[in-house]
């Protein structure tokens, strides 16, 4: 028979935002970044024109990819959200989580870009049409995430912000094409140009599919966790006004007595 | 003399390339992961608050 002593005696654990799920993407995810960082900085080639600047690349473009990933994911939940009939505020949390990292993704682009540009044109920045439309696009994110943070209920949180979702994604195809568009001095695509032809040596190839996968993972295990600790955020504060009201009942009660 | 400086030049040249090219991956590890150890600590913090049963993964 144990014996209850006041040191046996502890407040429940509650569970946080992880699952046997968010573990396992968790566990891959380092993995992946481990093999990235051995493809991009050691067995990768350098690039005959560029040279060892190309190692950039790995991350650079990988990172890019993910903050329009990112951002497309913050546009269809924000049209699910607009169209669906329950209006879901599930929905609308993940698009708030997921345009939170695609900003991260983005800022990340923009750094290893200007340290890319110091290498290879000898300025870190040039208002260049390809970069100033991604930094149009960050900032445009930036504001996104402003308007989710200004006051009003969370159906009213979630409206705004899809409204404003589904009409900032319609900067990326400008970013895109861009180099089309505009005399760029950025390079065009490299790999998924207009003819589809991948002009990247093999193992460049490679490194480069590395990081498309491992920050694919990494996408897929901010999100379950931002998310969730979004919903955490919503419940929270539930309970703080649910105890306000509580409290102002009991005081006008006192009162009236 | 001039064969020295070129030498000195070069190795210059490539440890700043260098500290360009691990400092890009410093900057993209440290940015994505400072917002991950973030989100957890938040999560955890806010896990206290929430009992389990209101979250709808478990």
């Amino acid at each position: 028979m144990t014996t209850i002593t006041p040191q046996t005696i502890q407040a429940p654990r509650h569970r946080g935002t992880g699952t046997r799920a968010t573990r396992v993407v968790g566990i891959a995810t380092i993995i992946m970044i481990g093999w990235l960082a051995v493809f991009g900085l050691v067995i990768s080639p350098a690039d005959r024109d560029q040279g060892d600047s190309v190692r950039i690349m790995y991350v650079h473009v990988p990172s890019v990819w993910l903050a329009y990933l990112a951002f497309i994911v913050t546009a269809v939940c924000s049209a699910i959200h607009l169209i669906g009939k329950r209006h879901s505020l599930g929905v609308d949390r993940v698009a708030g989580a997921s345009a939170e990292i695609g900003v991260v993704f983005m800022a990340v682009t923009l750094v290893t870009g200007m340290l890319w540009g110091r290498i290879t044109w000898g300025v870190y920045w040039q208002w260049d049409a390809r970069l100033t439309t991604t930094a149009l696009l960050f900032v445009s994110y930036i504001g996104y995430l402003a308007v989710r943070g200004l006051e009003g209920t969370r159906e009213q949180r979630a409206r705004r912000s899809a409204v404003i979702g589904l009409l900032v994604v319609l900067e990326i195809p400008l970013v895109h094409w861009s180099v089309r568009l505009w005399r760029s001095l950025h390079q065009e695509a490299t790999v998924l140009g207009t003819d589809l032809d991948v002009s990247l040596d093999g193992l460049m190839l490679f490194s480069l599919f590395v990081g498309v996968v491992a920050f694919t993972l990494l996408f897929i295990w901010l999100v379950l966790h931002r998310s969730r600790t979004l919903t955490m955020i919503d419940l929270s504060g539930d309970r703080d006004l649910d105890a306000a009201l509580a409290s102002r009942r009991a005081e006008g009660g006192a009162d009236r007595v | 003399m001039q064969r020295l400086r070129l030498v000195v030049q070069k190795v210059v040249q490539t440890v700043s390339d260098a500290g360009f090219i691990i400092g890009s991956y410093l900057i993209t590890l440290g940015a994505i992961g400072a917002f991950a150890i973030r989100t957890i600590r938040l999560g955890r913090k806010l896990a206290n608050e929430v009992p389990d049963e209101e979250k709808p993964w478990l």
